[in-house]
């Protein structure tokens, strides 16, 4: 496929951009010359692609403008929400109904003293940034300063520094940016998600780690089940998810944070 | 509510997926969308969710060189979002109410990417995103603007410095050194 005509007039069949006859013609062709039909799939497969990490890439901006207005408190300034006289009614229900409950487990912990520790508890007691690996990948990422222009190396240092500075709001806007370029890279997106649980945003921490935790090439995996566990215990109705996590990490000797999950297994009652 | 004229330095900037020029569609348009989210009794987690839908197909019709945005960007904007939310929260009714024509693509699903499972979509999505990372930037570059963005060879001129003849010349180069990446993929021979 050394011809650009060649492949530009697929990539003009591809795109719509044929006239009827025209179309017809190179269907037609396609029919008689396996080879043609053959590069059309090629091509097809080939500009699907371009388009699928274009649509990615596009999300993961669009995401990050979000983000962005969220760390400017962008959505916290917005008008008050004026309730509709049904959605009040609702409101009010479910207020009485959390008194109530409330009042139940007051009453039944005065009783009974349980034991186990909430879910706050358990989150606050495990839960501390990553910092050791962190640390260890900034300090081996060492070309920074030695260019005019940042390299993919300088881009992923200057977001893990301003991560071990601390500084997570804005390593989330530079992670960002970074994976706009490498959406594939998973230090960016494990420490993305880290920057997110550091900020309390737990349900965006989830769908940044869930990924992770599937991929059995990530240096990350288990790394990523400990950190989604310990969101899940801040996630509504995500206790059994949590309790499943580390279930499986207490059975699995590699990661360090076993015995710590086994520990919180039996605080759990499990 | 500033509204973005037509022919705006603006709109070539969100076509370049500038991060400002998202930014400042959410200081112009995001309280009218929230509006809306709130008349229908939802939040404003959900206001977030559906502008971001809402920008990503604004951003891609404008990337797409048959589209003439005839409408006001605000009254577009709010178009797809409304309708966006009311199928995403389950109404009965989806009004696109606006011009037709404008909003046929409501209706349209794209054939190929149709045709993929989610897990052959994300193994596609990873490999590709693999592949481009291994192209020079300058490279990834031409690739996007042509392909993705669908801007002509003279526009990626403009923006690269590159001569046109020297542009078509590149884009092909490169197109043919990510093809040889991708086709010795396994995963690529497979969808």
């Amino acid at each position: 496929m050394e011809n650009n005509a060649y492949i530009d007039r697929i990539h003009q069949y591809l795109s719509g951009k044929m006239g009827q006859a025209e179309k017809s013609d190179f269907e037609n062709e396609m029919i008689a010359n396996d080879q043609l039909a053959h590069d059309t799939k090629i091509e097809e497969k080939l500009l699907l692609g371009i388009s699928l990490v274009g649509d990615d890439d596009l999300k993961r901006s669009i995401a990050g403008a979000d983000q962005h207005m969220s760390a400017k408190h962008f959505f916290e300034t917005g008008k008050v929400v004026s309730l509709q006289p049904n959605k009040f009614i609702m409101k009010k229900l479910i207020s009485i109904a959390a008194s109530v409950v409330i009042l139940i487990g007051l009453v039944w912990w005065g009783f009974f003293r349980q034991t186990a520790p909430s879910t706050d508890q358990l989150f606050a007691d495990n839960f501390k940034p990553e910092a050791t690996k962190s640390v260890a990948i900034a300090s081996a990422l060492t070309n920074s300063g030695l260019v005019d222009s940042m390299t993919t190396e300088d881009s992923l240092l200057v977001a893990l520094k301003l991560y071990n500075d601390g500084k997570y709001n804005e390593a989330m806007v530079a992670l960002d940016t970074f994976l706009v370029y490498h959406p594939a890279n998973d230090t960016a997106q494990f420490y993305l998600a880290m920057t997110h649980l550091n900020e309390a945003r737990y349900a965006r921490a989830v769908e940044l780690l869930t990924p992770i935790t599937s991929s059995e090439a990530s240096n990350f995996k288990l790394d990523a089940m400990w950190y989604l566990g310990l969101c899940y215990f801040k996630v509504d109705g995500g206790f059994s998810k949590a309790e499943e996590i580390f279930t499986q990490l207490a059975s699995t000797p590699e990661s360090k944070d076993q015995q710590a999950a086994k520990g919180i297994l039996r605080l759990i009652g499990h | 509510m500033q509204e973005i004229t037509v022919d705006s330095a603006y709109l070539a900037e969100l076509r370049k997926g500038s991060p400002k020029a998202f930014e400042e569609l959410y200081n112009r348009y995001f309280r009218m969308v929230e509006d809306m989210v709130f008349k229908f009794n939802g939040s404003t987690e959900d206001a977030r969710d559906v502008f971001q839908e809402a920008l990503f197909v604004f951003v891609k019709k404008l990337r797409d060189p048959d589209f003439v945005l005839t409408s006001k960007a605000s009254t577009f904007i709010y178009a797809i979002a409304r309708n966006l939310y009311l199928k995403k929260a389950g109404k009965a009714t989806v009004e696109i109410s606006m011009d037709q024509q404008q909003f046929s693509f409501f209706a349209e699903a794209d054939p190929v990417q149709e045709g993929l499972s989610p897990t052959e979509k994300d193994s596609m999505l990873n490999l590709m995103a693999d592949k481009l990372g291994q192209l020079e930037e300058d490279c990834r570059a031409v690739i996007t603007y042509s392909f993705y963005q669908s801007l002509s060879h003279a526009q990626i001129a403009e923006l690269t410095g590159y001569t046109e003849a020297f542009v078509k010349v590149k884009k092909f180069r490169c197109l043919e050194y990510l093809r040889k990446l991708v086709k010795a993929s396994e995963i690529f021979k497979n969808l």
